[in-house]
């Protein structure tokens, strides 16, 4: 048994990083700033690795067949780490230098980085199950990060409580499939099954996956938590449950089901597809009723949930492709819409009300602007990132012969805008009630913005720079 | 395939009928008294005191959680110790780090007065500022 040491760069590194991390926590001496740079750091270099090895084409199993690292975990990894970087650099600002317990919270967000990792490159449902528990956990205490809050406590305890139950359902998913396949590993279930035998067992475990899945991603009708948990979270760990782990969800819903249930197709096709029209229409439709900015994003990434499934619906190399790269766009575009929900923050706490936004396009230009671009972009307007995620995805699906879908989809792309534009209105065209103080641009948030405003542009207008490295990243 | 589940759907199936079947006969044959004792919770004969309902200190859990995490380094040592010769110098350093990973979680716990049981206000990590 050899390892193949350099195949796990990137998880060792965010692993030592972990390490390191927590080492130096225990010094009190020590600016807990430092502990977040040092995160951002290791997660860079992290970053760097995978790109490189992205850019060699890595593609090989580990420890037996529980891990595969192809284009395909390396793309999704590059994916996780900017999610995490962007979030620890809208963190610092947000906890408060006084906040002496930081420490515990960059190594949680490093933790559940490390989770995804696994989930991306898990070939073995065992291990897909390990990095998600992994990620999920860590998430869990995040959530509930502000003890003395009671909004924040209950968003632990629902996400706990109803995280736990999805568990289950992955679980029990998998012991059925391990009933009907007689194996775990993703490429022995498939080379299992033929398309003339579909043992009642297995279904009913691929049901159990979508349902888990469901949770884990906020598809409707499993998305009840969603609105709650990002309200009451801390707004930074809001935008990080947004963006990374449900890439990680989608990461190993895709590679399971295009790859171990194959010969499923036809039957989890048609449930995918319902789910996105639900998940779509109903999130977009939600998010119009929303006065609260945090519960908005919350319906409005149920919403984009929906748009990724159709690339799932379109069961293509084009279709994995292009979700793969919305999932790398929206993760940048909702974690820059949080982080200007944060900066958005008056003297006396946050505001969050869409009506506290009234005037701010005079009061704060730059920001205004930045959000701006941002709501454009999570609504699809061209020279933005979102407009060529969306145009992709569609793409794929016509491809497809899904014409139904990207028709609905089309249709829910322009009920979102009335509610990303209604906040730009409100910045713009009306005059603020009472004047509010706000706090002073810090350093680390400003400059996770202007990453996230580069990002959004760049892949806006030369998107074919990331739809290649996609392309070629799929496992198809 | 199915078949090989028959074991299981017959051990549920004599399961069942062995519960349902004792608790009938039981019901059937028992002779009932009621006393004000049986409705107690039964505490090895004392008399109870107080509520059965009481808050434990959440600092159990901290101490049970450290506990079960180095009873599961127990149970990854006993394979490691069957194999060890076989792998050699590998296993031993992947033991090494294993077991320095658990190390530093059991310091981190212990700087941070977790395993007091008393704690200080100081060691207990302040709020921030929500």
């Amino acid at each position: 048994m050899t390892i193949n040491w350099q195949l796990l760069m990137p998880e060792l590194i965010v692993i030592c990083t972990f390490v390191l991390v927590m080492i130096l926590d225990l010094f009190d001496s020590l600016q807990k700033s430092f502990l977040a740079w040092l995160a951002i750091v290791g997660a860079a270099i992290a970053l760097y690795v995978s790109v490189q090895m992205l850019g060699a084409g890595t593609d090989e199993t580990q420890f037996n067949g529980m891990l595969r690292v192809d284009k395909y975990s390396l793309f999704f990894n590059v994916i996780f780490l900017v999610s995490t970087i962007l979030t620890v650099l809208i963190s610092m600002s947000y906890l408060g230098r006084e906040d002496r317990r930081q420490g515990e919270y960059y190594l949680l967000i490093l933790l559940a980085t490390l989770g995804m990792m696994l989930m991306a490159a898990g070939n073995e449902l065992i291990v897909v199950f390990l990095g998600l528990e992994l990620m999920s956990l860590s998430l869990y205490i995040l959530a509930g990060y502000f003890r003395r809050s009671m909004a924040s406590s209950e968003a632990g305890m629902k996400y706990l409580l109803l995280g736990a139950f999805a568990s289950g359902f992955f679980l029990y998913g998998i012991a059925l499939i391990y009933g009907g396949a007689g194996t775990t590993n993703v490429p022995q279930i498939a080379s299992a099954l033929t398309a003339d035998t579909k043992p009642p067992l297995l279904l009913a475990g691929m049901f159990l996956l979508v349902v888990g899945f469901g949770f884990k991603v906020a598809l409707v009708p499993f998305h009840q938590w969603a609105p709650d948990v990002y309200e009451g979270a801390p707004t930074s760990i809001a935008a990080f449950i947004s963006a990374g782990p449900k890439a990680a969800g989608f990461a190993a819903f895709f590679r399971i089901f295009m790859e171990a249930l194959q010969s499923l197709q036809p039957e989890w096709i048609a449930v995918v597809t319902i789910l996105a029209v639900l998940t779509m229409t109903v999130g977009n439709l939600v998010a119009i009723a929303q006065r609260n900015i945090k519960r908005m994003l919350a319906y409005s990434s149920i919403a984009h949930a929906g748009y990724v499934l159709i690339g799932l619906a379109a069961a293509n190399k084009d279709g994995i492709s292009s979700a793969m790269l919305y999932l790398l766009i929206y993760c940048v575009m909702n974690i820059g819409a949080f982080g200007a929900v944060i900066l958005a923050r008056t003297e006396d706490g946050e505001s969050l009300m869409i009506s506290d936004y009234a005037g701010l396009g005079f009061r704060k230009p730059l920001l205004a602007l930045f959000m701006t671009v941002m709501l454009l972009s999570l609504a699809g307007f061209p020279p933005t990132a979102g407009f060529v995620g969306k145009f992709y995805i569609f793409r794929s699906a016509v491809e497809a012969g899904q014409i139904w879908l990207v028709i609905i989809g089309a249709i829910n792309t322009a009920i979102s805008a009335f509610y990303y534009l209604r906040v730009v209105v409100t910045m713009y065209m009306r005059e603020p009630e009472e004047e509010l103080d706000f706090l002073t641009y810090p350093g680390s948030l400003v400059f996770a913005l202007v990453l996230a405003a580069i990002g959004v542009l760049l892949i806006g207008v030369l998107p074919s720079y990331f739809l290649n490295p996609a392309q070629i990243s799929t496992f198809l | 395939m199915l078949f090989n589940f028959a074991n299981v759907l017959i051990f549920l199936v004599v399961g069942c009928i062995f519960v349902t079947l004792n608790l009938t006969l039981s019901r059937f044959l028992q002779t009932r008294l009621y006393t004000d004792e049986k409705y107690l919770p039964y505490e090895c004969g004392e008399d109870p005191i107080g509520d059965t309902r009481i808050k434990f200190n959440a600092r159990f859990y901290v101490i049970a959680l450290i506990f079960l995490i180095f009873d599961v380094e127990i149970v990854f040592l006993f394979p490691w110790g069957v194999v060890f010769r076989e792998i050699g110098l590998l296993a031993f350093v992947e033991m090494l780090v294993f077991i320095a990973i658990l190390l530093i979680g059991l310091a981190y716990v212990w700087v941070k007065g977790d395993l007091e049981w008393i704690r200080s206000i100081q060691s207990g990590g302040e709020e921030s500022s929500q």
